[in-house]
């Protein structure tokens, strides 16, 4: 398995989540960390360097979607039977990482809203995603309880599909649009997340009405491109 | 009853004006093709544009006749009309173009990040 990590601007918390993940116990997999630099100005390659991980430094900054694409395209050209999205700023706790994989499905969730303990973000943030979980369980039927979560697991069959499409605008909640109409499985599993360990959020405009136009005009776009689309199965010669 | 000479442009210099000024624009892009500045093939329609309202100046009579015939009740009406039409398809071809060299700008960035970790690998190993 490989456990993508994008980061941007995160070597303050980027050391601690790497040592987390080296000490994480396997039981019945293995683990490679990928850190996705995305066009980073501090010291966040050589931090994961120094931490053991692969780094895939982008030229430029591509943002969330850009970068996670490129950790699931090289999971999914490597053979990786599945792949593990993780914030490099430290939220997702990887001790929680055998919850996500203790669910059956092609895309497992870790959502933060079932759980009453740790990180909930804030209210503005949470209406956000209230809004969300009305939209794709109106769209798609699905239901979600934390639909921009990051934290998430994504199997073969996910793989095979985000190789090809993966949105770029508003990641996470257009994913799960295109793996709905895919037909794609997406289940979720209660994870307890924490406060960033350090650095500085890049998502400032979260709590604006505009945003939220965007993100719904996304998400039905990304649900209309994406029906019936059948993800192609890696062949052996990939 | 409208007469002819509702459409026409006024006769004399001021048409001759507008030619020239679509000659010059139409000069302008050749020279930044030239110069490797834009693509032909991504400015023809808009020297297109140019040559066809540039045709209208010293042409009147016949623009205003094909203004007639679409129903337009004067000329300066179907001149702005079918120009703002024009402008906003180049405009539109424009954005179809940037959002395919902005997608594909995407892919080799991450293209790039994934054969040059492949090669820091390698070079590690040696």
């Amino acid at each position: 398995m490989l456990a993508i990590i994008p980061a941007y601007n995160e070597q303050e918390a980027l050391g601690g989540l790497l040592a987390e993940l080296r000490v994480l116990p396997r039981d019945g997999f293995e683990l490679d960390a990928l850190v996705i630099d995305d066009g980073s100005s501090d010291h966040t390659s050589s931090v994961a360097k120094a931490g053991g991980a692969r780094v895939l430094r982008m030229c430029k900054n591509l943002g969330i979607g850009g970068a996670v694409q490129s950790g699931l395209r090289l999971a999914h050209r490597e053979g990786y039977d599945a792949a593990v999205q993780i914030d490099g700023d430290g939220q997702h706790p990887p001790g929680e990482l055998p919850l996500l994989l203790s669910r059956d499905g092609d895309l497992v969730i870790g959502t933060r809203y079932r759980s009453k303990d740790g990180f909930r973000s804030v209210a503005m943030r949470r209406l956000g995603s209230w809004w969300l979980r009305v939209l794709l369980r109106a769209v798609t039927r699905l239901k979600v309880s934390d639909p921009t979560s990051g934290f998430r697991l994504y199997r073969k069959r996910a793989l095979d599909l985000f190789d090809e499409t993966y949105p770029y605008d508003f990641p996470e909640p257009e994913s799960l649009a295109i793996a709905r109409a895919a037909g794609l499985t997406v289940a979720e599993v209660p994870v307890t997340m924490r406060e960033r360990q350090g650095g500085k959020s890049s998502i400032a405009a979260f709590d604006s009405i505009y945003y939220m136009v965007k993100v719904t005009v996304a998400v039905l776009l990304a649900y209309a491109r994406a029906v019936g689309r059948v993800p192609e199965e890696r062949s052996d010669a990939d | 009853m409208q007469t002819e000479e509702y459409y026409r442009f006024h006769d004399g210099a001021g048409n001759l004006v507008f030619a020239g000024v679509c000659l010059l624009i139409a000069l302008v892009l050749l020279r930044l093709i030239l110069r490797e500045r834009i693509t032909l093939q991504g400015s023809m329609s808009y020297l297109a544009f140019v040559i066809v309202i540039g045709a209208m100046a010293v042409f009147p009579d016949a623009a205003g006749r094909i203004a007639h015939a679409l129903g337009f009740s004067t000329l300066a009406n179907f001149f702005f009309c079918s120009a703002i039409a024009a402008l906003a398809i180049l405009h539109l071809r424009a954005l179809v173009t940037l959002s395919r060299v902005h997608l594909r700008s995407v892919a080799l960035t991450q293209e790039l990040a994934i054969l040059q970790e492949k090669l820091d690998r390698v070079l590690e190993n040696r």
